[in-house]
């Protein structure tokens, strides 16, 4: 480990010194001109013993202190800019993968641009569309960094045209890529602004601009058998008739694994006034992996969405359709935290910010699913009969995604087989399974100068089976119905106390209990610009079990100075899923000491 | 302009070449190999007798990243050890733990075959064990607390199926080769497969969280017993009676011999090979018998 982090910093530090004395004609030009910023976000926990939750040495493994930290830097000097990233889990706090375990600089790079090019050497992150074929990206509080290593270049050869193009290799965790351990992912992407393209609609209000993608990965294969039979041919001697041998005739079957796989999507955002429309088609060439059971399926996906907004009324409507889009830079992994994607699929389930609402979070199915999402906010004005003095804000959101159709092949086939298409299916089919469904309810007013008000309503169906087991039936479907409070009063000018009132109630008689019934309040100080104080509590009061009707409490306390932040919490997490736009990892519960310091210049 | 012209066509030349080179469309997915194998038939060599008592196979899924393994499986093979060797132990290296990490904690057990098994159980958390293969409804995979209760409860179970294995290896060429008879005492109600697996014994470092069994957190020496290594036939094996061309019937006996060529690295070491019956529909395993390799 040492010696791949000596030798990124070198590399790093080369790329910087090289790649600045081309833009620039000596050092003392360059940290003359040049600006560094950067960030730094660093927690910690403790864990100590917690017998209601069952925490001792031997479920932590002795580790009693987990630390995950980063700190960003970049340096900009005219048309050239470098940066890197250390990241250090020493060791990683519960519930992130151990194999993060380690310190060192997993990203780093140095651009420049001359003229109509810019181009990026070392690690970069990049998205074409809306990320339905490629999306390197990093969200630290899922685990997850799969930013590309090698060469990334934008040109724009004319007003309005915007060509990408990249080579690299993905990050997975520490492990640096050597031997042709995964694959190597290509693209070229255009965009086309219509509008600046062409002097005749410069001036027209409805914007178009179109674009296409194209991506494709090397994966240098590995031998896969999908079974053997061995039959035995006894030969006997016809005049003893005594067994003399046998003949072992043995027939295995291999699985041809196409070494590179590609991808293409076309794109089209219409914008006039306060309307907006996006779609974009995604198709995936045949991608046999152990992510679908080694099918040779085509992928396909489409992604829609339509939104009008103007003063106090905005609306949304979203809709997308997967099919078999799961897309690896290595066919063979697997599990949780997802590496190695290679695309992204757009969420479209509303990301809740209070905790009793995502207690039944979705993670969007790459396998397949056809989903819909939409949002109506309407604020009714102030001074009016309904609205009140200051007004009031009513925001509905809808959100449903479920199974798409598919027929086995032939009846002597069953759906998935591997080394076949897998199934039938019709673009766009919808089939029966019932994944996820969420129906919320919000509104928010403001009753004085001092009393803000909001309060809301979720109602829930969600497929614990689909969404946490890839068990793909009906059999534990959970009916959840959550109300929440959230009141914020002014102390004064700069002091406010907040409280949050929570209750989540699950029908039994309707499906699956899981873990029941929970309650939860909050209640927070405000003193701005520099301290909060709160203090929390959600129970389980429902659990069928009585030793799982536990209290996860938390005490927190923190305090900002300009852009630093520093906050103690104590307390207990619950276990779950915690996601960040359809992307999960799992959350086992835990109880400790958090200290969490951000800070940036 | 001209300049601009000129960059924008080899872009657009590239992005052609690289359209029409970077896919690979496969038309005949599945390749079928096969391999014709003579082998004489040498005789009985094994034991000769066939167990009065019902065995049970413990597949312990492990790693030696694992700190809380070696306790579950130190009682494993002591447990063995109280019920007369009854309890057969097959350490299946795969999952979270099994990966290699940083020296020395470098090796990297596992198999193909582990991966399978691993895949299609799905343990959640290690140790985990999976004992005859038996459900109990929800799930085959059990906690180290669970184990002795359901070990018990399969010992006491009634079975129709003997087994009896012998093997050698040649250590000048690697070559296994490995004599199996089954024989069915009634007839059988359902369709039985069997799996002949090949595990070793082995010494290498091993997480460890407990300092009541040996080194903590870090055992360098530790003993890895019965590491699954391979199968002979498969992660799911072949029917009996379509190894032997019979059908299974009461008193039949069924031999198949293997001539399997076996990592070199696994020769000199302790070698085992494992081979247990099980019912096709409900996976349990009906018997199951342990034999040490001999060489030559």
């Amino acid at each position: 480990m040492n010696k791949i982090i000596k030798i990124s910093l070198f590399t790093f530090i080369s790329l910087v010194i090289s790649a600045g004395a081309m833009a620039q004609s000596n050092l003392g030009e360059i940290i003359q001109g040049g600006e560094v910023h950067g960030n730094i976000q660093l927690d910690a926990q403790y864990y100590p013993d917690d017998s209601k939750l069952g925490i001792n040495d031997s479920t932590l493994n002795h580790k009693r202190l987990g630390m995950n930290g980063y700190a960003n830097f970049t340096y900009t000097n005219a048309n050239f800019t470098a940066g890197a990233r250390l990241e250090s889990y020493q060791q990683p706090m519960v519930g992130f993968d151990s194999r993060y375990n380690g310190t060192g600089v997993p990203f780093w790079f140095a651009s420049y641009q001359m003229s109509k090019l810019k181009v990026t050497a070392g690690h970069f992150y990049e998205q074409f569309g809306s990320g339905l074929i490629l999306r390197a990206y990093e969200e630290w509080n899922l685990g997850y960094d799969n930013n590309l290593y090698g060469f990334n270049a934008h040109f724009t050869p004319y007003k309005g045209i915007l060509i990408k193009g990249l080579v690299g290799t993905q990050r997975y965790f520490w492990e640096p890529y050597e031997n042709q351990n995964r694959g190597t992912v290509r693209g070229v992407d255009g965009d086309f602004a219509l509008n600046d393209i062409f002097e005749s609609l410069s001036t027209s209000k409805a914007r178009l601009t179109i674009g296409g993608s194209f991506v494709s990965k090397y994966e240098n294969v590995p031998e896969k058998s999908i079974g053997t039979e061995v039959v035995y041919d006894t030969i006997i001697d016809p005049t003893t008739g005594d067994t003399t041998g046998m003949n072992r005739i043995s027939t295995t079957q291999y699985l041809n694994l196409p070494y590179n796989v590609g991808a293409w999507a076309t794109r089209a955002n219409f914008d006039l006034g306060g309307f907006n429309m996006y779609a974009e088609y995604a198709y995936k060439d045949n991608d046999p992996s152990a992510m679908n059971d080694y099918i040779y399926r085509i992928g396909q996906a489409l992604y829609s969405t339509v939104s009008y907004s103007q003063k106090g009324f905005g609306f949304y409507l979203g809709a997308k359709w997967i099919d078999n889009m799961s897309y690896k830079s290595k066919l063979t992994e697997l599990g949780t935290p997802p590496m190695l994607d290679i695309n992204y699929l757009p969420a479209i389930t509303k990301e809740h910010g209070y905790s009793l609402c995502n207690i039944y979070p979705y993670a969007t199915q790459p396998l397949g699913e056809a989903g819909i999402q939409t949002q109506i906010v309407y604020t009714i004005p102030k001074k009016s009969a309904i609205g009140g003095k200051y007004g009031t804000t009513l925001t509905a959101n809808y959100s449903r995604a479920q199974s798409i159709e598919k027929e086995a092949l032939s009846s002597d086939i069953p759906i998935g087989s591997p080394g076949t298409d897998g199934y039938n299916t019709s673009f766009l089919s919808v089939g029966d399974l019932l994944y996820y469904q969420d129906f919320n309810f919000l509104i928010e007013r403001k009753i004085n100068r001092k009393l803000k008000l909001k309060g809301m309503y979720c109602n829930q169906i969600y497929n614990l089976h689909v969404v946490e087991d890839n068990i793909y039936d009906d059999k534990k479907m959970v009916y959840a119905q959550i109300g929440v409070i959230d009141a914020t009063y002014m102390l004064s000018r700069k002091k406010s106390l907040r409280l949050e009132l929570q209750g989540l109630w699950v029908d039994k008689n309707k499906g699956y209990k899981d873990d029941g019934n929970w309650v939860a309040a909050n209640l927070e100080f405000n003193a701005a610009p520099h301290w909060f104080v709160a203090v929390g509590d959600e129970y389980n009061y429902g659990n069928s079990v009585d030793a799982k009707q536990i209290h996860y409490y938390n005490v927190s306390f923190g305090y900002t100075d300009a852009t630093n932040r520093i906050s103690l919490r104590y307390g207990r997490t619950k276990e779950g899923l915690l996601c960040v736009g359809g992307v999960c990892r799992q959350v086992p519960q835990s109880t400790g000491l958090t200290l969490a310091i951000t800070s940036s210049f | 302009m001209k300049k601009t012209n000129i960059i924008t066509g080899i872009f657009a030349v590239l992005t052609l070449i690289f359209v029409f080179s970077a896919c690979e469309k496969v038309d005949d997915p599945i390749r079928t190999e096969t391999t014709k194998t003579w082998i004489p038939w040498g005789g009985d060599t094994t034991s000769g007798v066939y167990s009065e008592d019902k065995k049970v196979l413990l597949q312990d899924f492990t790693g030696h990243t694992c700190v809380n393994c070696p306790e579950a499986a130190i009682w494993a093979h002591e447990y063995s050890n109280d019920v007369d060797h009854k309890l057969i132990i097959m350490s299946v290296h795969a999952g979270w733990f099994s990966g290699p990490s940083a020296p020395p904690l470098n090796d990297d057990f596992r198999c193909e075959i582990g991966n399978d098994l691993f895949t299609f159980f799905n343990p959640q958390s290690f140790p985990a064990g999976v004992i005859d293969m038996v459900d109990n409804g929800v799930s085959s995979v059990y906690s180290p607390s669970q184990w002795e209760g359901v070990i018990n409860q399969q010992l006491e179970k009634p079975f129709n199926t003997g087994i009896m294995v012998d093997a050698n290896v040649n250590t000048d060429n690697s070559k296994l080769s490995c004599a199996i008879k089954i024989k069915a005492f009634e007839d059988p109600i359902g369709k039985y497969k069997f799996v002949a697996c090949v595990v070793g014994d082995t010494i290498a470092a091993q997480s460890n969280s407990n300092e009541e069994i040996g080194p903590a957190p870090l055992w360098e020496d530790y003993p890895h017993h019965n590491v699954l290594i391979t199968s002979m036939n498969g992660t799911w094996g072949q029917f009996v009676e379509e190894a032997t061309g019979n059908l299974m019937v009461k008193d039949e006996e069924y031999p198949i011999n293997f001539l399997y060529d076996l990592d070199p690295n696994w020769v000199e070491r302790k070698l085992s090979i494992i081979v247990y019956v099980y019912d096709e529909e409900t996976k349990e395993v009906i018997q199951v018998e342990e034999c040490e390799v001999g060489k030559s």
